[in-house]
C-alpha cells in the first residue's frame, strides 16, 4: 500500500486483525443480550444460573400496546418510554420486601419487563407482602414517573399491566422450561387484562361519536423570519379532561376498534363547522389520510363544493406515515382534488416510513417536517442533516418546508440557518379554539398566549 | 487545531484519503480497515474522533458504534458515520445506534474538514438530551 503525499501522519492497524478474536465475540455476544436502551438483559437465564427454586414468583410489567403507539410517538419517545420504565423498576424494587429474591430481571426485546424472585427469601419480618401487591405497587411507580418524564398527553396512551404468579418447583420438569413457561403464562395473563381495556376504551369512543363530542383547534402556522401568518392547521380534539381528549389517543383507539372513517368524518365536519375569524382569512391545513380521501362520501362533488364555500384555501395534510402513492387509484384522487381547488402537504416528513423518492411522486406544495426532527436540532447534527436534504428536496419539487412542533428559540434559529421557510409549534402559537399567534422576538415568554 | 482521529474503512484508499484530507488541519490520524481491528485498537486508546464507513465485511459499522456505546470509556465519544449510504433511513439508522454526524460519500474536502473540526471541538460536551 502507497501513502499519500498528504497523509504523512497515518497508521494503518492491521488490515485484518488476527488476535483478540473471542474478546470481539464477547463484546458481539453482550450486545446481543444486553439491551441498550433498558440496560436490562434480553434472556432471563442470563442472570437465573439454572437455579432450582421451590416457589418461583414471577411479576411482568407491561406497557400497553395501542395498535402503532410507536408509529404515533417515533422511536425517540418509545425509547425514553422504556429507559424510564426500566429505571422506576429498578428504584422500587431495591425497596420492596421481596428485594433479597429478587433472581432475574430482563426485558422481553419489545414491551415488557420480566421480574423473577424466589418468593421465600425477602425482608425477615414481611411475610404478609404478596406479590400482587408489589406488582401494582411497580405498576403505579411506572406510571408516575413516567407522567413525570414525559407529561401527560404521551403517557396516556401508554396503559401499564402488572400480573403477577407464582410457580411452585415440579421435580419432573426441567428448570428452565418451568421458567419459560411461567413467563409465557405471565405475558398472556397481561395481554387478557389489555384487551378488556382495549374493548372499554372502544366503547368510550363509540359513545363520543354518536354525541358528537369532538372540538377544533387551530395552530398557526408562521414564517421562521418573518412572523407572516401563512394559515392555521385545524386540530381535533375529545371533551376536556376526558381520557380520549388527544387526537393521538383517539385515533388510537378507533383503529383498534376499526372506527377510523367515522372518526375522520366527524373531525372533518367539525373542523369546518367552527372555523374561527382568523381561520378563515388564512390558509388552512386540515389532516386527512388516504382512506378518507379515496372514500366515496368524502369524494362527493356535493361535499367538495361545500367544502370549497366555507373555506376558499383548504391544504389537505397526509401523513407520510400512510400514505401509498403508487397506487394509480390514489394519484387519480389526488388528480380529482386538485382539480377541486385543494392544495396537498405531506405531514410528518423525514419520520424514516418512506424514501422522500415517494414525496416527491405526490408534488405537494408543503413538506411538513416531523416534530421528532425538530425537537433538538440544533443540539444534533444528524437531525439537521436530515433537515437540510428535506429542504434541498423541499426546492428540487418546488415544495414549501413547514417545521412542526418549534418549541425552543435554539430550534427556531438552527431551522432559520437551515432555510426553513415556515414554522409551528409552541413556541409561535398554541392550539386554540381562537388561535393567537406569538412572536419569540417580541416581549413575554411564549408560553403565556394560550 | 490537533488531536488524534481514527477512520474506519473497509477501503484503504478511502482511509488513506480521509487521512490526506484531516492531516491539513493538523490532526494524526490511524486506520483500519475492518471492524474487529478498529474496535480493539479504539478500546485500547480512544481517538478524539472516530470516523466510520457502515458497510464492512465483519462487524459493521453500525454494530461497531452499538458496542462502542455500551463501553463506559467510549461513551460519549464522537462518531462521524462516512458512508455511501445516504438514504433517510440509513441517516436515521445513524441516529438510533448512536452516531454523532453522518456524511455521504462522495464527500467535499472542505465538508469533512469542517465537521470534524465541529465534533472535535464539541465532542467532550456532548451528552444524552
Amino acid at each position: 500500500m502507497t501513502k499519500g503525499p498528504r497523509a504523512d501522519s497515518l497508521k494503518l492497524v492491521a488490515e485484518r486483525s488476527p488476535v483478540d478474536v473471542p474478546e470481539i465475540e464477547r463484546l458481539r455476544l453482550e450486545s446481543l443480550l444486553h439491551d441498550a436502551i433498558t440496560g436490562l438483559t434480553l434472556h432471563p437465564f442470563a442472570d437465573l444460573k439454572g437455579a432450582r427454586v421451590a416457589n418461583l414468583g414471577v411479576i411482568y410489567v407491561q406497557l400497553g400496546r395501542f395498535a402503532g403507539v410507536e408509529s404515533l410517538y417515533g422511536w425517540e419517545l418509545y425509547d425514553r418510554i422504556l429507559r424510564v420504565t426500566a429505571a422506576s423498576l429498578r428504584e422500587d424494587i431495591t425497596a420492596s420486601p421481596l428485594a433479597p429474591g429478587l433472581l432475574a430481571m430482563s426485558f422481553n426485546g419489545s414491551d415488557g419487563v420480566f421480574l423473577l424472585f424466589d418468593v421465600a427469601r425477602r425482608v425477615p419480618g414481611r411475610r404478609g407482602v404478596t406479590l400482587e401487591a408489589e406488582a401494582a405497587r411497580l405498576r403505579q411507580g411506572v406510571g408516575r414517573r413516567l407522567k413525570q418524564a414525559l407529561g401527560r398527553s404521551a403517557v396516556d396512551l401508554m396503559h401499564i399491566h402488572a400480573t403477577a404468579l407464582v410457580v411452585p418447583d415440579d421435580p419432573r420438569v426441567r428448570p428452565s422450561r418451568q421458567v419459560m413457561r411461567a413467563l409465557a403464562e405471565a405475558a398472556r395473563l397481561a395481554d387478557a387484562r389489555e384487551s378488556g381495556e382495549k374493548k372499554s376504551f372502544v366503547e368510550r369512543l363509540k359513545a363520543l361519536l354518536s354525541a358528537r363530542k369532538l372540538r377544533a383547534v387551530f395552530q398557526p402556522i408562521v414564517g421562521v423570519s418573518s412572523g407572516e401568518v401563512l394559515g392555521y392547521e385545524a386540530l381535533i380534539r375529545g371533551p376536556a379532561g376526558h381520557e380520549l381528549e388527544m387526537p393521538d389517543e383517539l385515533f388510537a383507539v378507533a383503529r383498534e376498534g376499526d372506527l377510523l372513517l367515522e372518526l375522520e368524518n366527524l373531525c372533518v365536519e367539525t373542523v369546518f363547522s367552527s372555523l374561527p375569524r382568523a381561520a378563515r382569512k388564512k390558509r388552512l391545513f386540515v389532516n386527512a389520510s388516504a382512506r378518507l380521501l379515496t372514500h366515496s362520501v368524502f369524494l362527493d362533488d356535493r361535499n367538495l363544493a361545500q367544502m370549497g364555500r366555507v373555506h376558499e384555501d383548504i391544504v389537505l395534510e397526509l401523513s407520510e406515515k400512510e400514505v401509498v402513492f403508487n397506487y394509480p387509484a390514489f394519484r387519480e384522487v389526488v388528480g380529482r382534488l386538485r382539480a377541486a381547488g385543494f392544495g396537498f402537504a405531506i405531514d410528518d416528513a423525514g419520520s424514516g416510513y418512506s424514501g422522500l423518492e415517494s414525496i416527491a411522486q405526490l408534488r405537494p406544495e408543503y413538506v411538513k417536517v416531523a416534530h421528532t426532527l425538530v425537537s433538538g436540532l440544533d443540539e444534533d447534527r444528524i437531525k439537521r442533516e436530515i433537515v437540510g436534504s428535506l429542504a434541498a428536496l423541499g426546492e428540487r419539487i418546488d415544495a414549501e418546508l413547514i417545521a412542526e412542533g418549534i418549541e425552543t428559540r435554539g430550534e427556531l434559529e438552527s431551522l432559520r440557518g437551515l432555510g426553513v421557510p415556515w414554522g409551528q409549534g409552541f413556541l409561535l402559537g398554541r392550539p386554540a379554539a381562537r388561535p393567537v399567534v406569538t412572536r419569540p422576538g417580541a416581549r413575554g415568554a411564549p408560553g403565556d398566549v394560550c | 487545531m490537533s488531536g488524534r482521529i481514527f477512520v474506519v474503512d473497509d477501503d484503504p484508499a478511502m482511509v488513506e484519503a480521509v487521512a490526506a484530507v484531516l492531516s491539513l488541519d493538523g490532526f494524526e490520524v490511524d486506520g483500519a480497515s475492518d471492524g474487529a481491528a478498529a474496535l480493539r485498537a479504539v478500546l485500547n486508546d480512544p481517538p478524539a474522533l472516530l470516523v466510520l464507513d457502515v458497510s464492512m465485511p465483519g462487524l459493521t459499522g453500525w454494530e461497531l458504534c452499538e458496542i462502542l456505546r455500551r463501553q463506559p470509556i467510549t461513551r460519549d465519544l464522537p462518531i462521524l458515520f462516512l458512508t455511501g449510504r445516504g438514504e433517510l433511513r440509513d441517516r436515521i439508522t445513524a441516529m438510533q445506534v448512536g452516531g454523532t454526524d453522518h456524511l455521504t460519500k462522495p464527500f467535499r474536502a472542505e465538508e469533512l474538514r469542517a465537521r470534524v473540526r465541529a465534533l472535535t471541538a464539541s465532542g467532550a460536551r456532548r451528552g444524552e438530551s
